[in-house]
């Protein structure tokens, strides 16, 4: 749109658009007429959809205190594409989503936004001045050090009120009723469970398939262990309530989400990997917070492993990182006979601000006045007290990629169970993998390509079928296109983890790229290349290519030992969020901030186990 | 902290700003700046192009709003709100207009008879885009126009299923009451152009040409733009009601407010 079209437009929104929701007197949720809603017979005609499955409002301690004040009913709203006021500004996502699941903090629920708003007294000294301060500075700071409490498993009198708790989970369960619409848009009744020991972070989402749900959500006020968490889901499941859960932030871990010890530090069983897969079949693996795939110390070979890193931590860290973590669950397997983190892979946003806009070019911050774009000169120059560097290092990421049979609640959570999804740092890149045995090459052509793929081998989640006599290494077939809306792709990867005689390794192949590179002597494929224009805030599509297909086959394939495989997609070099700020507030950028990023996609993994 | 602290005392805030006068003048370049800050587009010829072009009514309109955030700011200021910096100007306005919210809409509900109202009279914005059911095969050019032509004339012979699917598409070969813009950004333009054309039915159509190649197209159901019945998003549409019901009751009190300044335009 022309600036003067744009003006005229936005001449017409209301100065202060009101908050939504319904503060004093819920609707009563109407009785939908049962929707048609058309689901593949197929696996093959099976889609694309794209969500969030990790989003706060102010419903959540930590995102009332920083002055967040959107509602969940917001959430979904936006996520739909609709406008919403957030901070002041009128903010609207470019690209609507197809699903969300909001994952308010089930600690002190809804009762931190009730005392900002003057409707709940917190007995103690302090607290008046504190909730009453509604300036970004050192006041929201200690207001979000006592409000953050309850992930630390204390009660604070008034912001505990179970009663309350109870309320407000209702009203998340209204909004999420109100606007799942089949066929459309899904919206996902869930809760964060958020133990925080120390500064190590064991948090979970929890998201419920529905249509019933428990009563209360779980918090760390119940419990600091996530085995706690795990009796909640399976005495739900039980009653006929199912549910998943989602560790995430393992970066922020220190080392300890996957431990090899269970969370009391006695040696794991296999009835417990057993009952740790049945609850968590996905890991979150980038958000707003940090990208925890590797480190560049854990991967040394892996020139791209340097992405959206928020800290890299002291001490073995292997324990944080998702790489490391799925061969430690290759690991506990051959002991055990049960892999505890057979994990599927899902991005998400972790935004505190009610708004899922993980889309570079349009990102209005994340943490409500914890990085309030008003004060641009705080995000791209300052260090924040809390990060040790810049604001600017927080990531407009990530969404989650599912293969569904439909957008309907229950296609869209079978999906997931079987881990047939995939990760993305935020631009909506489809991706398919499928592993099997002998020839795929066939497979790369053909518009019917994904039904027959889907009758050779297995899709990305799955595990290998047995190896017919005689077989060689696992072949498989990866296919990518590029976001109508973001960069081309450079590559596609597959990482191979394995075992041997009783180690891991790692080795990160590339399978298809784009133009005309070689191999170099150790059969790496050098960079595509860079057109990201600082000054000007921008990037052409004039490198890279909108679609990779391609096959392979594991050269190095011990029939004896277990192995996971999976694909990673790269886009060309675009411009990082902070960029686009720095164009428009004329505020110049720290030169501890990186300017670009190569967006990318990981597939969930596919794994072998020997018979 | 102390003037942060009345806010919730209630009322406290009414007295009159004694140092900031009771006039407020706004000109031209107020309004620039004004839809600067709203827009965040910084290009000032562009902004002033804007406003030259903007009619009288929504001229008008914008003249009372920026006036009315003058006065919520300066009676903002008289508490002490922006004690920061000048920054926190849009974070003040917001304060002052939930203070007033908290006061003015305090158990406040809609009927239903406002909630029908308020559907008769905001149905556009409950529109759902015009939206597609279909399959298609994908014909790759060189020769894409050609071979899709060759297998049309097969397809619609052939009495029993196709037994052959065209080319790899990049994205999708079926697609959902999925959204025109969608389509528009995985075809392109003249695609979504055309089969807006075709007539929803089982037999294939085509070709149509996209931005990647030529299609046939099994489309199944057209749905047009259209506004969904009152009955199936009333909840939706009540809470919209109730909060445009508390939005008007706080535009009614700022301009209260605001009827203690004189505005003029320069």
């Amino acid at each position: 749109m022309d600036p003067v079209k744009l003006i005229a437009a936005l001449a017409l929104l209301p100065l202060g658009a009101c908050t939504r929701g319904h503060e004093d007197n819920p609707p009563p949720i109407s009785p939908k007429p049962a929707a048609e809603v058309s689901l593949a017979t197929d696996p093959g005609d099976r889609v694309a959809l794209f969500g969030d499955l990790h989003l706060h409002t102010s419903y959540s301690l930590d995102a009332s205190a920083s002055r967040t004040e959107t509602l969940p009913a917001d959430a979904y709203r936006y996520a739909m594409g609709e406008p919403i006021t957030y901070l002041g500004a009128t903010i609207k996502r470019r690209v609507p989503l197809d699903f969300l699941a909001v994952t308010d903090h089930a600690e002190y629920l809804g009762n931190v936004r009730l005392a900002t708003q003057g409707k709940l007294e917190v007995p103690g000294a302090g607290w008046r001045e504190l909730l009453a301060d509604h300036k970004p500075g050192p006041a929201m700071y200690e207001l979000m050090n006592r409000a953050t409490a309850g992930i630390r498993g204390e009660s604070t009198p008034g912001l505990s009120d179970p009663a309350l708790v109870r309320s407000h989970w209702q009203d998340e369960i209204d909004a999420a009723e109100r606007y799942n619409r089949p066929g459309r848009f899904t919206a996902f009744v869930a809760f964060e469970y958020s133990p925080t020991i120390g500064r190590d972070h064991l948090h979970r989402n929890v998201i419920f398939r529905g249509p019933k749900y428990p009563a209360m959500p779980f918090g760390a006020t119940d419990s600091l262990r996530p085995e706690a968490l795990w009796e909640y889901a399976n005495a739900n499941r039980a009653n006929g309530i199912d549910s998943l859960m989602i560790p995430h932030n393992s970066n922020l871990s220190n080392g300890r989400q996957f431990a090899f010890n269970d969370f009391a530090g006695q040696p794991m069983t296999r009835e417990y990997a057993l009952n740790r897969l049945r609850n968590e079949p996905l890991v979150e693996i980038t958000q707003n917070k940090g990208t925890s795939e590797t480190l560049p110390k854990l991967s040394p070979d892996d020139e791209f492993a340097d992405f959206e890193l928020l800290v890299q931590g002291d001490g073995d860290q292997r324990g944080g990182y998702v790489r490391p973590a799925l061969q430690r669950g290759l690991e506990i397997d051959e002991r055990l006979g049960a892999n505890p983190f057979q994990y599927g892979f899902v991005g998400a946003s972790d935004f505190h601000s009610g708004a899922s806009s993980s889309e570079e070019d349009n990102f209005p911050g994340g943490l409500g006045q914890g990085d309030w774009h008003e004060l641009p000169k705080t995000i791209l120059q300052e260090d924040s007290p809390i990060l040790r560097g810049p604001l600017a290092n927080l990531s407009a990421s990530g969404i989650t990629g599912v293969w569904a049979d439909g957008n309907t609640r229950e296609a869209i959570f079978d999906a997931l169970r079987r881990r047939e999804t995939y990760a993305t740092s935020g631009p909506r890149i489809r991706v398919r993998l499928f592993a099997g045995w002998g020839d795929a090459a066939q497979l790369a052509s053909g518009g019917d390509w994904a039904r027959r793929a889907y009758q050779w081998g297995v899709p990305m989640g799955g595990d290998l079928a047995r190896p017919p006599a005689g077989a060689g290494g696992p072949s498989f077939i990866v296919h990518a296109a590029r976001d109508p809306n973001s960069g081309n792709l450079d590559r596609i990867q597959i990482v191979k983890l394995w075992r041997q005689d009783g180690k891991s390794f790692e080795k990160i192949h590339d399978v298809i790229w784009s133009g005309n590179r070689a191999r170099d002597a150790n059969g790496r494929v050098g960079p595509v290349g860079n057109t990201v224009d600082v000054a000007n805030a921008r990037y052409s599509n004039s490198i890279g290519a909108p679609e990779l297909v391609g096959t392979w086959t594991d050269p190095d394939f011990d029939p004896a030992e277990r192995a996971a495989y999976y694909a990673r997609v790269l886009e060309i070099p675009t411009p990082r969020w902070p960029v686009y700020l720095a164009k428009a507030s004329g505020v110049a950028l720290s030169p501890k901030v990186k300017t670009w990023l190569q967006e990318r996609a990981w597939s969930s993994p596919v794994w072998y186990h020997p018979q | 902290m102390v003037a942060g602290a009345a806010l919730y005392v209630g009322a406290a805030w009414l007295a009159p700003t004694p140092d900031s006068g009771r006039s407020i003048v706004i000109d031209e370049d107020r309004l620039v700046t004004a839809l600067q800050q709203r827009s965040g587009v910084t290009d000032e010829r562009a902004v002033r192009a804007g406003l030259a072009a903007m009619p009288a009514t929504e001229l008008a309109k914008l003249v009372h709003e920026t006036a009315a955030e003058e006065a919520l700011w300066r009676e903002g200021r008289a508490l002490g709100l922006d004690v920061v910096d000048g920054v926190v100007r849009m974070r003040v306005l917001q304060q002052m207009r939930l203070i007033l919210a908290g006061e003015a809409t305090r158990g406040m509900t809609v009927s239903d008879a406002e909630v029908g109202e308020f559907y008769a009279a905001n149905r556009s914005s409950y529109g759902e885009p015009a939206a597609f059911t279909f399959s298609h095969l994908f014909y790759a050019d060189p020769q894409g126009e050609a071979r899709s032509r060759t297998a049309l004339a097969r397809l619609r012979a052939a009495t029993e299923r196709p037994d052959q699917w065209g080319d790899r598409f990049l994205y999708q070969s079926t697609y959902s009451s999925t959204g025109a813009q969608e389509i528009a950004a995985q075809f392109g333009i003249g695609f979504i152009a055309a089969i807006a054309q075709l007539t929803p039915g089982l037999s294939w159509q085509g070709p149509v040409k996209s931005d990647h190649g030529w299609h046939l197209v099994l489309l199944r159901a057209k749905e047009e733009a259209r506004v969904p019945p009152l009955v199936t998003i009333e909840a939706r549409v009540r809470e919209d009601a109730l909060a445009a019901k508390r939005a008007r009751a706080v535009d009614a009190s700022v301009d209260r407010l605001l009827a203690r300044y004189h505005v003029s335009e320069r």
